[in-house]
């Protein structure tokens, strides 16, 4: 069995109380009709899931940011808008905030459209980081086919860096594979 | 054991181990290893103005062969002749004249006119069909010898168990005319010395009974023969001891050992007039049949030969029947004739008969048609016995003789049922021969069949259409003819002899009643020639994945057959079922994984099966056979890391100027097996602990890249770290995290045994992967920590 810490237990009202207003908050919001409404969003969230990973640890009081995968209702929040939150994401690409830049790689691969490939395209161009790079591949890998694989296949051949186009070609594999009838599975 | 199954065996083993699960699970698709294969009983001779000549068919269309004959003299000495290579469907023959007049020095003294033959050959299962042709062109005597497999059926021979009991063969005798008598040979195939007694009496006949030896005795002529380790026994009949008023009667060969031990070969003969036919034999089953006697004749004929078939002027042939009651009881014997005239068909029943044990009757076909008003009938005609005996009490031959009695056309009697192809060895239009083939529907549906005539990789198809109750005769020649007159765009046949298949139009199974002959109308000898099954090999279910709870898969079975073909087994009328409904159920061959665990999986099928040996009764489907293979059904248990990739500080996605260290972690799902899950869909989901703090609400998070596993059950989680920072503390700074896992699959969230424990320092990192089966506990690190 696994000893798991328990100290949530006293904030459990506290979190029940942050769930509601997740909900409430993503379901509300969802119906944005100006492009400040979205930013709004989109930066809402954004703040949202740095700030779930970030801690405070001794000595120095230091800050610390552990890498925490955002919550499904943030997620919710982004689907419901959808493709006119892409530039708003876009613009936390450049974001100088510890994972910042893999949190926007992310929430662009949640939208999943024809649209989040140009600026996931210029992460691979220019990122320094390798797990920048292999999170902007998986969320290519949610954009439609056609408009991925030109860029999926350009890196696994030129990529400086033999990971990423490993990575870039075990992608591309997966269409092949989803694509391949399944002979016995119904 | 992979093939045939049983299920009740396998219940007790349902608590094996998980790897020898896995095994049985792979089981499935193993196919039969090659090992030494031998057939034996060709009984040959050279004496007189006998020509031998062995005929070698495989009847494998995918595999070539190796076989060595070898032949045994009359006292015995091995002789082994060069190996003959076979190509696919290839025929070879073998003069044993030739082989014997080419003897090494040192057997010369041995040398004999008569023996047996035996073949040796390494295979998977018999792939060869083998016979000798005793031939003796001057007298017009032609005997057929066929080989049998040493072993029972279509196992190995490594496979056979050998069994100490008495064996009987029955055969009938009949006389065509008052100077046939006839010969029996004796052929002991083992390497110990066989007493092998012979009882020949007339019909009717006193009680068998067993006499001190153990061995059977009758009221007729009895003898016992100490037959040599290999050694040949060539015996008279002696019928001319018997009152000629006995026009038929019996041969009774028994013997303390295994079915293969003696083989034994006859016939009958009138060398003055060139009458020579073959004694059938049958061995007692050592468990009576179930089903009723019910055989068919197919293609006699009667009066005035089709003109095709180049007999000279005036030969008329007369049909006859024999049949003799071999069981312990009285049978009650219902003959009927099928003819047609005029395109139509017509049945007529003739009268019954009653036959008391070892009696045997000729009938007397002639008198029938006569009495039917078919007097002057010239044409072919099948005739049917059914009786209230089983299959294996009743002896049945038939065939048609021409007046002369020198022209002798034996048929093939055989139980009408379905087969897919039925494989003749041989067919051949050199020197004179013609190859004729009978086929009577007696369904009353329209079947469509075809003659396939293989010579080496060259085919040539002959499709035949029977309408329901209709018969039909076609000739090797004539086919071959015509299919050089036609531009079908298809390479004629060239060749003068090969092998041939009569199969269903795409070969599915067809019920046909046949006959098969190779005739020569110059030295008046036609050799029958019993069609073998195509009998299955192998049936297996077909190698299938592990199932998931909620999941289906179609399981498909297939059986292999003796030409090296195969054919989906999967559906009606096989039957499936599950050892364990609470693990897997099924529906037809879909099984749905219920919850975790193994099951075994059974197919039943009906296979076709039997061979020429078991005369009157071949292809049969008895009984079902039935195929199982092992199952698991798989939850998502563990998380196995699979291998780590180092991430610095910047490639983590640290904000510049931060500290830290990280790993790309690459996972596996793994089932409570801790077998990998190759699923796609499974959403894994993560809690994290952050100095003993859990992050959220709320509380499990998807984290995979990506986000649900693809086809292969891997994902990754990247990164796992921390930044510390900007700026990166001078001094060692450390967060304790830990990492609680489930996943959702089909909409249902499995926990996860796997728990990571982690040390995220600005200078390093130790990740520690426990919970999980010991190859999948696993601890990462860099850097100091």
């Amino acid at each position: 069995m696994l000893s798991r810490p328990v100290k949530f237990a006293g904030n459990l009202i506290g979190s029940m109380s942050i769930l509601v207003f997740a909900v409430g908050y993503s379901l509300a919001q969802c119906a944005a009709d100006s492009p400040a409404a979205i930013r709004e969003q989109v930066d809402g969230v954004f703040n949202r899931s740095l700030a779930a990973m970030e801690t405070k640890v001794q000595p120095g009081n230091v800050t610390t940011s552990t890498w925490v995968p955002p919550s499904q209702s943030e997620k919710s929040v982004i689907d419901c808008l959808g493709v006119a939150a892409i530039p708003f994401i876009a613009a936390h690409l450049n974001s100088k905030a510890s994972f910042g830049q893999i949190l926007a790689i992310r929430m662009l691969g949640w939208v999943g459209t024809s649209e989040i490939v140009p600026p996931l395209a210029e992460v691979l161009n220019s990122s320094a980081s390798q797990t920048a790079k292999t999170n902007a591949l998986e969320a290519l890998y949610n954009a439609p086919q056609a408009d991925a694989m030109q860029v999926l296949s350009r890196v696994s051949r030129l990529d400086p860096n033999p990971y990423v186009r490993n990575k870039a070609s075990e992608v591309l594999r997966r269409y092949s594979t989803a694509n391949a009838p399944q002979p016995q599975s119904q | 054991m992979t093939f045939r199954t049983i299920a009740v065996v396998l219940v007790g083993t349902l608590c094996l181990s998980l790897a020898a699960a896995a095994e049985l699970v792979r089981a499935g698709s193993q196919s039969k290893q090659p090992v030494a294969q031998r057939a034996d009983g060709g009984f040959w001779r050279t004496d007189q103005g006998f020509k031998s000549e062995l005929v070698l068919t495989n009847v494998v269309k995918t595999e070539s062969v190796v076989v060595t004959p070898v032949l045994y003299l009359a006292l015995g000495t091995r002789y082994q002749l060069a190996p003959v290579t076979l190509p696919p469907l290839g025929v070879a023959r073998v003069s044993i004249n030739d082989a014997l007049a080419d003897a090494p020095a040192a057997l010369r003294s041995h040398l004999a006119d008569l023996g047996s033959v035996s073949i040796e050959y390494i295979g998977r299962w018999q792939y060869v069909m083998a016979s000798v042709n005793a031939l003796d062109v001057g007298r017009s005597l032609v005997f057929t010898s066929r080989l049998s497999s040493a072993n029972s059926r279509f196992t190995s021979v490594q496979e056979s168990v050998r069994h100490n009991k008495l064996v009987v063969n029955e055969g009938v005798w009949w006389r065509h005319d008052p100077d046939v008598d006839g010969f029996v040979a004796l052929m002991n195939t083992t390497a110990s010395e066989k007493t092998v007694r012979l009882a020949i009496f007339p019909s009717p006949s006193s009680d068998m009974q067993t006499g001190a030896s153990g061995l059977v005795t009758n009221g007729g002529h009895n003898s016992e023969f100490r037959v040599a380790p290999h050694a040949t026994e060539l015996v008279d009949l002696g019928l001319a001891l018997f009152d000629k008023s006995a026009v038929a009667g019996g041969v009774t060969i028994s013997y303390m050992g295994d079915a293969s031990d003696v083989r034994v070969s006859g016939g009958l003969e009138n060398p003055r007039i060139g009458y020579s036919s073959r004694i059938p034999f049958l061995a007692r089953p050592e468990t009576p049949d179930t089903e009723n006697f019910m055989s068919a004749a197919v293609g006699l004929m009667r009066g005035t030969p089709d003109p095709m078939m180049m007999f000279p002027d005036g030969t008329v042939f007369t049909p006859y029947g024999v049949v003799r009651n071999i069981g312990l009881n009285t049978a009650s014997v219902t003959p009927a004739i099928n003819y047609m005239v005029n395109g139509q068909t017509i049945t007529k029943q003739l009268p019954p008969l009653s036959l008391a044990p070892n009696e045997a009757v000729v009938l007397d076909l002639n008198n029938e048609l006569q009495r039917l008003g078919l007097g002057n009938y010239s044409g072919s005609i099948n005739l049917v016995v059914g009786s209230t005996a089983k299959f294996g009490e009743i002896l049945f031959t038939a065939g048609s003789v021409d007046k002369t009695g020198t022209y002798v056309f034996e048929v093939s009697c055989n139980a009408l049922r379905k087969s897919s192809k039925i494989l003749f060895g041989e067919w051949n239009i050199a020197d004179g021969n013609d190859t004729m083939i009978s086929v009577w529907n007696p369904t009353n549906i329209d079947e469509d069949v075809v003659l396939h005539l293989y010579h080496d990789a060259d085919e040539l198809q002959f499709p035949i259409h029977l309408p329901k109750g209709t018969s039909t005769m076609v000739n090797a020649s004539q086919i071959i003819m015509e299919s050089r007159k036609s531009n079908s765009g298809v390479a004629p046949l060239t060749a003068q002899y090969g092998s041939a298949v009569l199969s269903g139009k795409s070969s599915e199974n067809v019920m046909i009643g046949v006959s098969y002959g190779i005739y020569n109308v110059k030295t008046a000898t036609c050799r029958n020639l019993c069609g073998a099954c195509n009998v299955y090999t192998a049936f297996e279910i077909n190698y299938f994945p592990p199932l998931q709870v909620g999941g289906q898969l179609g399981l498909t079975a297939t059986a292999m057959f003796q030409d090296g073909s195969s054919k989906d087994e999967t559906f009606s009328p096989t039957t499936w079922s599950s050892s364990n409904t609470s693990v897997a159920t099924n529906s037809g061959h879909t099984f749905t994984g219920v919850a975790a665990g193994y099951f075994w999986a059974t197919a039943t099928a009906q296979l076709e099966s039997g061979n020429c040996d078991d005369l009157n009764k071949y292809c049969t489907y008895l009984p079902p056979q039935s195929t199982s293979a092992g199952g698991v059904v798989q939850v998502p248990t563990y998380f196995g890391p699979t291998g780590a990739d180092p991430l610095n500080a910047t490639g983590m996605g640290c904000a510049t100027g931060a500290g830290g260290e990280g790993f790309t972690v690459h996972y596996q799902v793994l089932d409570q097996n801790g077998n990998a899950m190759a699923v796609s869909g499974m959403t894994p989901q993560e809690r994290v602990y952050i100095n003993g703090v859990v992050q959220g609400p709320p509380y499990w998070n998807a984290f995979g890249i990506p986000r649900t596993t693809p086809s292969d059950g891997k994902f990754d989680d990247d990164p796992i770290g921390t930044c510390f920072g900007p700026p990166n503390p001078s001094q060692m700074v450390c967060n304790s995290v830990t990492q609680a896992f489930q996943v959702v699959f089909n909409n249902v969230t499995y926990p996860i045994q796997t728990e990571v424990s982690r040390t995220d320092c600005n200078t390093g990192i130790q990740a520690v992967i426990s919970g999980n089966p010991t190859a999948y506990n696993k601890t990462f690190q860099q850097g100091s920590y």
